[in-house]
């Protein structure tokens, strides 16, 4: 026999039942790529991984230390100098190539007169990837104590090789798989002048604040989400 | 107690002295405000000061401000500004003589301050090669021959660098002097005419790039030659004016223009550079600008056969 009482209540849930699952957590993502930060947001919410995360991505640091201070951030995707130079976040997993957690990033030139030597004399343009101060600090520790003359910062990839086409600086640092993007966009080619030391690929990183979270489900982030970001495997992190 | 107030001191003494006061002479605009609100973000640590001066403001006015807020730097938005800046340099005070500047959205900077030691800053056009570059990636067909209309007579210098930077780039940039045969807007008008064609000089021509020089988009040439020959020829015409894009104007098909945050962070790393570690700003001379946004005209795209390629096209601006 039709219960009515059971049937309201069953017409009166169902509404709740249709609403679309509230994401629990929010990742930001900043990691300057030849990506657009729209099409790395949309390729890492459409992760079924990420079924339950608002993915927000910033195409400039300022704006992602905005949303940082602003917004309810538990997760972070960030180049891996981010937690040496920030203390809010700490790592979690590391993203990785081929299974490599590191890479060398590539100084290079469109002058050969502009040799390793000359460095001191140079000009050298560079991503801002931790803010103005910071990123000077970071690059002088990627060069490892080889002195420059000034430094250029730029805030996407897209307008690092301009620096160096147009004569604003004469030196540039990419990583190796920006500089595949760029050598495949441009008919002049890049000298490479030196390879720095190791850097680590990007962290996903969780706020010291929310520790506690669990971050399980980025272990099944697929290859083709990740590779927007030039990466293709995680794995948890270890200091 | 006493060590205590010293530190305290020694604080505030360092402080005071590390921080200069940096005076932004611009006009009342969007675009500045923009570009002034970056640069005060990177600069926090020094003291602003916004001079907004009209077309009618005149140097007395520059001057007293100048006197009032005893600025160590100015950033100099506009040629109105760095005219101002330029007699400042004579004046004898001993309270004004050290002051520099950094300047931008001023048109044709390099030739306004050429031999300047005491003014640097950043191009506000975007150039040639930005702009034919960031064109070509978004068309599947080869861009080799590109035709440039200009005025000897102050774009000389800019032309010859984008020859040889687009060179580099197997681009062919053939810059056609309209003041060849005269100064006058009837001469000049007459060359543009000539200029803007399919094939110039034997040589099929890829992409027209339209000067930001009032000089030559006049009031008799702009409709008559320019928007005419934009919608009658089977050429591309780049620009570095968004709104050329636009559907009203239906005139240029893609244009890369200033992005003005990066701008301001452009002019604010110079400024930085100069106040922290006291580089010279002849020195630090005038960068070309770097950050650009793009805007793409679907219609005339269409309207010319160009092939586009569509799956970059998200990362511009486009007009439909």
């Amino acid at each position: 026999m039709f219960d009515l009482r059971a049937g309201l209540l069953g017409l009166c849930l169902l509404p709740l039942w249709a609403l679309p699952v509230k994401a629990e957590e929010t990742l930001g993502i900043f990691y300057p790529s030849v990506k657009q930060p729209k099409d790395v947001q949309k390729a890492f919410a459409d992760d079924a991984a990420l079924k339950n995360v608002k993915v927000l991505a910033f195409g400039s640091f300022e704006d992602f230390q905005t949303a940082v201070t602003s917004e309810n951030i538990t997760f972070a995707l960030v180049p891996s100098a981010y937690i040496r130079y920030f203390d809010d976040f700490e790592g979690l997993y590391q993203l990785t190539l081929d299974g490599k957690s590191t890479f060398q990033d590539v100084v290079v030139t469109l002058d050969p007169a502009w040799n390793e030597a000359r460095l001191d004399q140079g000009i050298v343009g560079a991503i801002n990837v931790i803010g103005r101060e910071k990123t000077r600090k970071m690059v002088e520790d990627l060069l490892a104590g080889k002195s420059f003359k000034r430094l250029k910062q730029v805030s996407k990839i897209a307008d690092l090789y301009p620096l160096l086409a147009l004569g604003n600086a004469q030196y540039a640092i990419f990583s190796p798989h920006d500089l595949d993007m760029v050598k495949a966009e441009f008919a002049s080619k890049p000298i490479q002048v030196f390879r720095t030391g190791d850097v680590l690929h990007p962290l996903i990183t969780v706020r010291k604040t929310k520790k506690s979270k669990n971050g399980d489900f980025f272990l099944k982030l697929s290859p083709s989400t990740l590779k927007t970001l030039g990466v293709n495997g995680i794995k948890s992190f270890s200091k | 107690m006493q060590a205590l107030t010293l530190s305290i001191l020694i604080i505030l003494l360092t402080q005071s002295l590390s921080a200069a006061t940096l005076m932004t002479v611009s006009f009342d605009s969007d675009e500045m405000r923009l570009v002034k609100e970056t640069i005060a973000r990177d600069l926090n640590k020094h003291k602003h000061v916004d001079l907004v001066i009209r077309k009618d403001s005149d140097y007395e006015e520059f001057l007293a401000a100048v006197r009032k807020n005893k600025p160590d730097f100015l950033a100099l938005l506009d040629n109105k500004a760095v005219n101002f800046m330029k007699k400042l340099e004579n004046e004898k005070a001993a309270d004004i003589q050290h002051i520099q500047a950094a300047s931008t959205m001023a048109l044709n900077l390099r030739h306004v301050i050429q031999n300047n030691k005491k003014i640097c800053g950043i191009v506000y056009e975007v150039p040639a090669f930005t702009i034919v570059t960031r064109f070509r990636r978004l068309v599947s067909r080869a861009i080799t021959t590109v035709l440039a209309p200009y005025r000897a007579s102050e774009f000389e210098m800019m032309i010859t660098e984008a020859r040889q930077q687009l060179q580099k780039e197997g681009i062919d940039l053939i810059g056609v002097n309209v003041e060849a045969e005269g100064r006058d807007t009837a001469a000049v008008n007459r060359l543009v005419e000539k200029a803007l064609v399919n094939e110039y000089a034997g040589k099929k021509i890829d992409a027209i790039l339209v000067p930001s020089d009032n000089v030559i988009l006049n009031k008799e040439a702009f409709a008559s030659l320019w928007l005419r020959k934009a919608r009658s020829l089977k050429v591309p015409f780049l620009c570095n004016i968004e709104k050329f894009t636009s559907k009203d104007f239906d005139f240029c098909t893609f244009a890369a223009y200033p992005d003005l945050a990066a701008l301001g962070h452009q002019l604010a790393e110079q400024i930085n550079e100069s106040l922290e570690s006291g580089t010279a700003v002849a020195e630090l001379g005038v960068d070309y600008i770097i950050g650009v946004q793009e805007s793409l005209n679907i219609n005339r795209a269409k309207a010319i056969d160009l092939p586009l390629k569509s799956e970059r096209l998200d990362s511009v601006h486009s007009v439909e």
